[in-house]
């Protein structure tokens, strides 16, 4: 029952949407509860108990941390032993902390990892001819465990460090950990962003409905017309290192990189489009990232709460922690104080992106995707210094066009190469791909029929190219500050049916579904 | 009048009959002539196997990818000119494969069936089962979602011609994928007597599937394809409980990859999931040999009628892709 699934759209969002509308106000969030575990539970079955799990943790571990903190702050010892209260309040609160921070990276580890880490012992076992294996058990991994863990992780984060109140609902906590729209592909939000949207209980409006129906009508463009055309190329590409070479792998890795943001920024519309029908506003995953003119520029437009997670609580926590202090301290006068003064960035950048490759899952691929983006971000801060002094004394305006564009080629060379290695099967797969871009290099192949035998014919690429023309051309809209569904309500009702019509059909009769074409599921839902 | 129409609620009914008004219209348009079908499937999305001659397999492999990724025809027509077809179709369920092979059964008479057991233990959930009656209740009543893709044909470019022309598989269903990802698992066939339960919905539809075999005079061998990730000694014990029961043969290849030379470090593409041509090649030799062995089969390849095989078979050699 995926998002984009006729399932998801037809039955079970218009069923809870009436069982919600004749609901007492008050009762609705039982009703977005009830909805969200049926929903879990259709994927994970008894899986669910780890949300419940997870749930009930983080609910008693924040009312305990509140608990903690009132203690303290009610009890007036004197002077000596304050200072010891404090000490000791604040180890009780780290170990509640650390406590619930370990469950949910074990289970994480229990869930993701465990064939990653059996796998890489064997291999281990093998080079040391040591005659013995870990055994596979097979286990099923529970929906969006990636998602919501560190949706409970910042929640707790948050209360131990005062930014918010524990919940005294039980109720409340679950939904913001369960809320179906987001528990599969996030966006990863705040408790403090939704927690008295999703008690609120709004009426759906018409307003609410129709737009949010606007939203996932686009989600739905980009997911079933371009996404899952693309894949088609994409799989056969990809899945087949011996056969394709030079500019194949070019276009298969640019097609990629179409498939994977109308993909996940498709999905992420019809998350926020469903959202917004209960009047729950998310916060936006995507801004347009293609336009950026750096890869730091990329990150903070791409899986944006991802990166706000990141940054919150592991760039922060890091840099600013004992230990890099000490770090800086002991290189002070040692080197340059420029570099001194990024030692911390660096430091924390490497912990961020490591993090980062690793929560996308168990594979080293991931992680070297990850260690790609702290190479390219790290040398890009170092050497900023040196590159506007260079630019100054040969005379380049940085604002000039064609500096900017070249910015933007960089960076959009650099982000497909990231996506070459994200999408091949291991770290070998991917430096053969790269490779053998270089080998049989034939332009020719783009119009003499060759490319035209990889799973799509002409038409296809016609109704691909097209649908990125769209794309980039509502996106242009969006970067100008325009809001496209405010614009559309403002036309002529004729004009505005008959865009929706055209919008449906197109969706209907250009989508990459039904016999012929695989279904494709969601990617980010696997990580 | 106005106030009915400004009504959020009428909008949104009139909204709606208004979409499938013109969803039905299109419908008209995009639903190709009756010759182009088959029972009300369309002829060229029911597989390779309709472009063979009538009547002229003697065994089908039926089963998900775990069939056509292990036994080749071609090979099976090379070393014992036996007539077969790989009718495995990736991530099926039984409930598909029993269509299918009623379809085919219109127009094959085989011999001998060969179920690969993989898919009796898929485990589809509910939503999933009701997602796709879903969609094949929808699309009944608007064919524009089974036809969408026929907007080609406006082009001038046809996607179905009006008999609705059908390729042919010069690999017979056998899918060729030579890439090596090991497995290093270990033994993953440990002893138990506990049996892996079947979901309802797949028992049903295989008994639906023994009854049709019975009925047509056709012998099922039950075999399971070496698959260090999927197959388990519950699931071979639930196996060998039904094939008895049922009177047929089962044959599983996974206690004999040792005999076989099944080498998991070479013969995977994905770490144990399927064999890869390596494998399916000391598959189909070891099968066709048990299979000569055990049932009256004629050699065909004198037979001037299956004077295609011989092409076929030429082809995949110099195409580079026999296993």
């Amino acid at each position: 029952m995926a998002y984009h699934t006729t399932i998801y759209l037809f039955v079970f969002l218009p069923i809870v949407m009436v069982i919600y509308q004749i609901t007492k106000k008050s009762r609705r969030l039982l009703v977005l509860l009830a909805s969200s575990y049926f929903f879990y539970f259709s994927f994970s079955q008894f899986l669910l108990f780890y949300l419940l799990f997870s749930t009930v943790i983080i609910y008693f571990g924040g009312l305990g941390l509140s608990r903690i903190n009132r203690k303290y702050l009610t009890s007036l010892p004197s002077h000596e032993d304050k200072k010891q209260l404090k000490q000791t309040t604040r180890r009780k609160k780290k170990c509640v902390l650390m406590g619930i921070i370990l469950f949910h990276v074990i289970g994480i580890i229990i869930y993701k990892y465990r064939l990653f880490l059996s796998d890489n012992i064997n291999t281990i076992f093998t080079q040391l001819t040591i005659n013995s294996s870990i055994s596979y058990v097979r286990m099923m991994i529970p929906l969006g465990i990636s998602f919501f863990s560190l949706q409970a992780i910042s929640y707790i984060v948050d209360i131990y460090f005062g930014k918010i109140e524990a919940e005294k609902r039980l109720s409340k906590v679950a939904l913001y950990l369960a809320f179906f729209p987001t528990v599969m592909e996030g966006p990863i939000t705040k408790y403090d962003e939704i927690s008295d949207q999703i008690t609120a209980g709004e009426n759906i409006s018409y307003k609410n409905l129709t737009n949010g129906a606007k939203r996932i009508i686009w989600g739905m463009f980009k997911k079933i017309v371009i996404a899952d055309r693309a894949y088609i190329f994409v799989a056969m590409i990809f899945g087949n290192l011996a056969t394709y070479t030079g500019v194949f792998i070019i276009v298969g890795t640019l097609l990629y990189t179409l498939q994977l943001y109308a993909e996940f920024s498709g999905s992420i519309d019809i998350v926020i489009g469903t959202a917004e029908i209960f009047g729950i506003k998310l916060p936006e995953n995507f801004k347009r990232p293609f336009f950026s003119r750096s890869v730091a520029e990329f990150w903070r437009r791409w899986h944006i709460s991802l990166g706000r997670w990141l940054k919150d609580y592991i760039f922060y926590p890091v840099s600013l922690s004992k230990t890099v202090k000490k770090i800086s301290k002991f290189f002070k006068g040692k080197i340059s104080k420029i570099l001194v003064r990024m030692i911390a960035s660096l430091v924390a950048l490497f912990f961020v992106w490591l993090a980062n490759g690793l929560w996308h899952g168990p594979r080293w691929s991931y992680i070297f995707y990850g260690m790609y983006y702290f190479a390219l971000i790290s040398a890009a801060l170092l050497f900023e210094p040196v590159i506007v002094k260079l630019l100054k004394k040969i005379g380049v305006r940085r604002d000039a066009p064609y500096w900017k564009a070249f910015q933007w080629l960089r960076t959009f060379i650099l982000v497909n190469i990231g996506m070459l290695i994200f999408r091949a099967d291991g770290l070998k797969a991917s430096y053969t791909l790269f490779i053998n871009i270089f080998t049989n290099f034939d332009l020719s192949v783009l119009w003499n029929g060759q490319i035209l035998q990889i799973g799509l014919d002409i038409y296809d690429f016609w109704v691909l190219g097209i649908g990125m023309v769209i794309l980039i051309f509502v996106s242009k809209l969006q970067e100008d500050g325009m809001k496209i569904r405010e614009k559309i309500n403002s036309w002529w009702w004729l004009y505005r049916v008959l865009f929706y019509y055209g919008a449906i059909l197109a969706i209907i009769i250009f989508g990459a579904y039904g016999s012929g074409y695989r279904i494709v599921e969601l990617i980010y839902a696997g990580f | 009048m106005k106030k009915i129409i400004n009504n959020s609620w009428s909008k949104s009914i009139m909204f709606i009959m208004g979409i499938l008004s013109i969803l039905l219209l299109f419908s008209s348009v995009f639903t190709p002539p009756e010759a182009a079908l088959h029972n009300g499937v369309e002829k060229q999305n029911l597989g390779a196997i309709f472009a063979e001659k009538k009547n002229s397999l003697e065994v089908l492999f039926l089963g998900d990818s775990e069939s056509y990724a292990g036994f080749s025809p071609l090979q099976l027509w090379e070393s014992h000119g036996i007539v077969s077809f790989n009718c495995g179709a990736s991530s099926s369920k039984v409930r598909e494969t029993y269509f299918n092979l009623r379809n085919v059964l219109e127009e094959q008479t085989p011999k001998v069936i060969v179920f690969e057991t993989n898919q009796i233990f898929s485990k589809e959930n509910l939503m999933t089962s009701l997602q796709r009656e879903l969609e094949g209740i929808v699309s009944k009543h608007l064919p524009i979602l089974n036809y969408h893709n026929h907007w080609k044909n406006f082009t001038g470019h046809k996607v179905v011609g009006k008999n609705g022309e059908i390729k042919a598989d010069y690999l017979k269903g056998w899918r060729f994928n030579d890439r090596v990802k090991p497995y290093s698992g270990g033994n993953y066939m440990r002893q138990t007597e506990d049996k892996e339960a079947i979901q309802r919905g797949e028992g049903y539809y295989l008994g639906l599937i023994v009854k049709l075999a019975k009925q047509k005079n056709i012998e099922i061998i039950f075999v399971s394809a070496p698959s260090a990730k999927n197959w388990t000694m519950r699931k071979h014990n639930r196996m060998e409980a039904f094939a008895a029961k049922e009177g047929y043969k089962y044959l599983d290849l996974n206690l004999s990859t040792e005999q076989l030379g099944i080498d998991w470090k070479t013969d995977t593409f994905d770490e144990g999931d399927h064999i890869n041509a390596s494998g399916a090649n000391k598959v189909t030799s070891y099968f066709g040999n048990w299979l000569k062995a055990n049932y009256t089969l004629a050699d065909y390849r004198e037979d001037l009628a299956f004077v295609q095989w011989n092409i076929d078979l030429e082809k995949c050699k110099k195409t580079n892709v026999c296993p």
